[in-house]
């Protein structure tokens, strides 16, 4: 083993290892201010200079996080000469750096303060004015200071590099050098607020933090977050200022006030996120406190049509009165915690016997699930991390919309040199920012796509992405759950034939793969959303519950949602907001938001993390969890469970999959992150990861791929939104400014043909309906293509449109008609 | 030939976008006098970069201009010989006298013409034995002055084929 000689000490070290990495590892204090361990190295800053002896005795100074240690190194950290260098490079920084900490944002985590405390000369020499700079507005997420920057280029390297992202670099030079968009640009990439984490100053603050509270203030929470299936690992920051006194609250004092949180930021888990979260994640908070969308107490709608506020023991005791012995169904949004999936899969399916329960929205829906029927078992093969191992990369859909958060992983590989492939109707942000190439589908397609891989002799216009495909050692499938269903099939089956391949399914549900593990769903021979829905309408359902879903924003079909609603003569909505289909339900519960309960989560490759609870629920709040036992004990049933960690034992019992769970996520522990040190606060976060599925995949017998038909012609096709598409996302005012209410993207070809403009009202004309429309002209369209993203709320498509795509008539420019 | 081409020649000879990037700024400013948005924008078009990336190029060059500056840019040096024989006090003619809209004043650091200081440079081609009479002519008259001297970058080429 190969050794150093460390301030006298001999440390070994493996092959490869910086001078930092060693001297960290040997708790030798050494400062950085440029330096993470996930960006690559760009030793501009020189305060981590320690003094080096090489084998030949050649001595100098050679900053540790860019010196790779050698055999026989003489290495000292504190040294005269170090100490100097330090204090100089300091007060060097210094210079151009205000002395504002009592007004700036980072005081009491800003790495400058630390070190310039512990390393930094105690007095300045320096009496010259500072540098200025005119107030830049960089977006809602942002508030830049740039006369505060040290030139440390960590935002530009995280920006380019692993965000992926083109617009932000650095302007002009020496004395006036500032980081930032270019002027009058709002930042826009979906992991910008990363920035704001590891920039050392206070030169990037956060919109939502601004000018809030001290980092001393905060309590952190570890959670997972609820937003998509990745299930990014966060720490969520809750404001504990004036505590309770006795139980009780501080006179005058405001709930939100004292228990509140502030600012969610990333938490290390280098298998999911590694330290990075996506601003949906990260700036997704604000809804928690909308007390005026917030159901308080359980309601119930008496007879003449009035909510009337009720305690928990008369609303669940009238609830089940209600149920008993009725056909039941129930829709959920497929965003509860496992153990509240599991709960809910006991109360329906066991207790009131029926299998009419879904958590997939009805274009997803499907009678047999497209993943079991071609290999065994509903769960993706690979891993996320596996992105990083492989060299090809084919991706179906809008990876950017659905689940942003892997797109770390995509630029990182697209670097490295693999090749990426977007399978997609329309250009995606992956190909128009060049990290990937496009391979033109036509919308609903996507089936006869995919066949071409598992076939000898492709259709010429797929050879290249299928060669390709052929010529890689390890590949990679990306795909959506709500990909046309044989189209799944046909990629799972490829991959189950060739163990060269593996998939990543996209669960759109945030906790869909849990969900699908308690078997929360209609399988073998219950009825789907879609069924469920028609039956609804009909009449044939007596009591509809609605778990954490909004159908009249996230289903295509809002007429028969309306109608099922309608012709139904008890519906329960479970929710923790007065969303528009509280006005049909006849008793409203309300449950915790995901920050208020903890719980486990099961992201889209089968992890299952564990979320604590950040805040105490809102008002009269519960978990689902808790909500579905006292139903299970009034049915006659027994739920002996008293909080969550008892439901998850249970279920670890009664879940096939789980049976091989070799750890408790409960007792992960995790390490509190009290106050800056200094060394990057954010390395030292504890791992919570771990996998409990087996890989019992197989290549189901009989199962052949399936051909589908190339379609063409003009398409509406309806795709996610990142902020818009979103349940919790896009209750938050600071998202405003992306998005784009209402809109249609089409392409020049079209508006030119149609005499439309960017930025014109337009009709749109569905069958025998027609909606207003804002029309934006986008290059990334294909002649043949209308898209739409977000949900369907503000858009109330029809009858006429079955599944996501239907056909346009006209897409005519508005009339005078459209004004009134 | 029109500025597309020049920048497409431009990247013909500088294969890598990298080292085309300057090369191709100066035709734009050459095209416009500054680094008007429409020039970025066909820069984008042939190198690949965004507009982002470019400003934030050009914005570190001191020759580069963002804003609207006029074709014709009097550089006067200033630097030691120049200044002794009276750089400033040109500098100062200049700046006073000089129609914002047809001349750019600017200060250059030495440009090798010391044995005729004070010396400058009207886009390029090299002002010798200035005095304020030649000066006051020179800002009236740029264009008479002007040889077109401009940078060619065939003969750079082979410097840059490998790298
Ligand atoms: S803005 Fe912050 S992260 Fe970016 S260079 Fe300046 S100090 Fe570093
Ligand atoms: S030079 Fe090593 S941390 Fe900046
Ligand atoms: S000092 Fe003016 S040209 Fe050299």
């Amino acid at each position: 083993m190969a050794k150093i000689l460390l301030n006298g000490k001999e440390v070994e070290f493996k092959e490869g290892e910086t001078l930092l990495d060693i001297a960290w590892r040997n708790g030798e204090k050494v400062p950085v201010f440029c330096y993470h361990p996930k960006l690559p190295v760009w030793a501009g800053c020189r305060v981590c200079l320690v003094e080096v002896e090489d084998r030949r005795g050649r001595r100098g100074l050679k900053p540790a996080c860019a010196t790779r240690a050698e055999n026989g190194m003489k290495v000292w950290t504190t040294t005269e000469p170090v100490k100097e260098t330090q204090r100089s490079v300091v007060a060097l920084l210094l210079t151009n750096h205000p002395l504002d900490c009592p007004i700036c944002d980072k005081g009491g985590e800003c790495d400058l303060q630390e070190i310039t405390y512990l390393f930094g000369p105690t007095t300045s020499k320096y009496t010259f004015p500072k540098r200025l700079f005119p107030k830049h507005d960089a977006g809602p997420y942002f508030d830049l200071e740039p006369h505060r920057c040290i030139q440390c280029f960590k935002c530009s390297t995280f920006y380019w590099t692993i965000g992926g992202g083109k617009d932000w670099s650095v302007f002009d030079r020496g004395w006036y050098t500032v980081f930032g968009p270019e002027k009058d640009r709002f930042v826009n990439n979906e992991f910008s607020g990363n920035l704001i984490e590891i920039c050392p100053v206070g030169a990037i603050n956060g919109g939502d933090y601004k000018y809030y509270t001290r980092p001393w203030n905060l309590e952190l929470v570890p959670a997972i977050s609820p937003e998509d299936s990745l299930g990014a690992n966060v720490t969520v920051e809750v404001i504990s200022r004036k505590p309770y006194t006795k139980g009780k609250m501080v006179k005058g004092g405001k709930r939100e006030d004292v228990h509140k949180i502030v600012r969610i930021n990333g938490r290390e888990n280098p298998d999911v996120n590694e330290f990075w979260i996506t601003d949906r994640d990260r700036f997704s908070h604000e809804y928690v406190y909308n007390h005026k969308d917030r159901v308080d107490y359980p309601h119930l709608k008496s007879r003449d049509g009035k909510w009337v506020k009720v305690n928990w023991e008369i609303a669940l005791d009238w609830v089940a009165e209600n149920v008993k012995g009725k056909r039941v169904a129930v829709i959920s949004g497929g965003r509860g915690t496992n153990e509240a999936a599991y709960a809910g899969r006991r109360l329906f399916k066991e207790i009131l016997m029926t299998q009419d329960v879904d958590f997939r929205p009805p274009h997803a829906a499907f009678k047999e699930d497209p993943i079991r029927r071609a290999v065994g078992y509903s769960a993706s093969t690979a891993k996320v991390a596996d992105i990083d191992k492989a060299d090809a990369i084919f991706i179906f859909g809008d990876v950017r919309e659905t689940v942003p958060g892997i797109g770390i992983r995509l630029v990182r590989a697209a670097r490295r040199g693999a090749r990426i492939f977007v399978l997609n109707p329309y250009r995606e942000r992956y190909v128009r920012d060049g990290w990937a190439e496009w391979v033109k589908v036509p919308a609903g397609s996507e089936t006869y796509v995919t066949y071409q891989f598992a076939v000898e002799d492709p259709d010429p216009e797929f050879a290249d992405v299928v060669r390709a495909f052929k010529d890689a050692k390890f590949s990679l499938f990306i795909f959506p759950d709500d990909m046309e269903a044989e189209a799944q099939s046909n990629l799972a089956h490829v991959s189950a034939v060739d163990d060269r391949v593996k998939f990543l399914l996209l669960r759109t549900a945030p906790n869909g793969q849990g969900f699908v593990d308690v078997e929360f769903t209609p399988f073998p021979d219950g009825s789907t959303t879609g069924e469920i829905l028609q039956k609804a309408a009909n009449g044939e359902i007596d009591v509809l519950f609605l778990w954490e879903v909004e159908p009249l924003y996230e289903y295509y079909d809002r007429n028969l949602v309306v109608k099922a609603l309608e012709n139904t003569p008890f519906v329960v909505v479970m929710t923790s907001f007065w969303d528009p289909s509280t006005e049909y339900a006849s008793a409203v519960l309300p449950i915790t938001v995901p920050y208020e309960e903890e719980g486990t989560r099961t992201n889209l490759e089968g992890r299952v993390q564990y979320g604590k609870d950040a805040l105490w629920p809102y008002e009269g709040s519960r978990p689902a969890w808790w909500i579905f036992k006292s139903l299970i004990n009034r049915l006659g049933g027994t739920a002996p469970w008293r909080n969550a960690r008892e439901v998850f034992d249970d279920m670890v019992k009664n879940v096939l999959v789980y049976q091989n769970l070799d750890f408790h996520p409960y007792d992960m522990p995790y390490e509190e992150r009290p106050y800056p040190d200094y060394v990057p606060t954010i390395a030292k976060l504890k791992r919570v990861y771990r996998y409990p599925l087996a890989s019992y995949r197989f290549a189901v017998e009989g199962y052949t791929p399936v051909k589908g038909e190339k379609r063409d012609g003009l398409i509406l096709l309806h795709t996610h939104d990142i902020y818009r598409g979103s349940y919790y996302a896009f209750r938050n005012r600071i998202h405003k400014p992306f998005v784009k209410e209402k809109t249609v993207f089409i392409s020049s070809e079209y508006a030119e043909k149609h005499g439309l403009k960017d930025g014109d009202k337009a009709l749109l004309k569905i069958g025998p309906r027609e909606y207003e429309v804002a029309v934006a002209v986008s290059k990334d369209v294909p002649g043949n293509l209308i898209l739409f993203r977000g949900f369907f709320y503000d858009l109330p498509l029809n009858e006429s449109i079955t599944g996501k795509i239907t056909p346009v008539d006209t897409l005519n420019p508005s009339s005078s008609t459209v004004q009134s | 030939m029109t500025l597309r081409e020049r920048l497409e020649n431009v990247k013909r000879i500088f294969p890598k976008a990298d080292s085309a990037l300057i090369a191709a700024l100066h035709e734009v400013q050459d095209e416009y006098g500054w680094l008007h948005p429409d020039g970025l924008k066909l820069i984008t078009e042939v190198l690949g970069y965004t507009e982002t990336h470019i400003v934030s190029v050009a914005s570190f060059y001191h020759f580069f201009h963002l804003e609207p500056t006029p074709k014709h840019k009097v550089g006067i040096c200033t630097n030691l010989t120049c200044m002794q024989k009276g750089a400033y006090d040109l500098l100062k003619f200049a700046r006073e006298n000089a129609d914002p809209k047809k001349v750019f004043v600017e200060e250059v650091e030495c440009i090798g013409l010391c044995d005729h200081a004070p010396a400058g440079l009207l886009n390029g081609t090299p002002l010798k034995d200035l005095t304020v009479e030649t000066l006051k002519d020179i800002l009236e008259n740029p264009e008479k002055y002007d040889e077109g001297y401009r940078e060619t970058y065939e003969d750079m080429a082979d410097l840059y084929r490998d790298g």
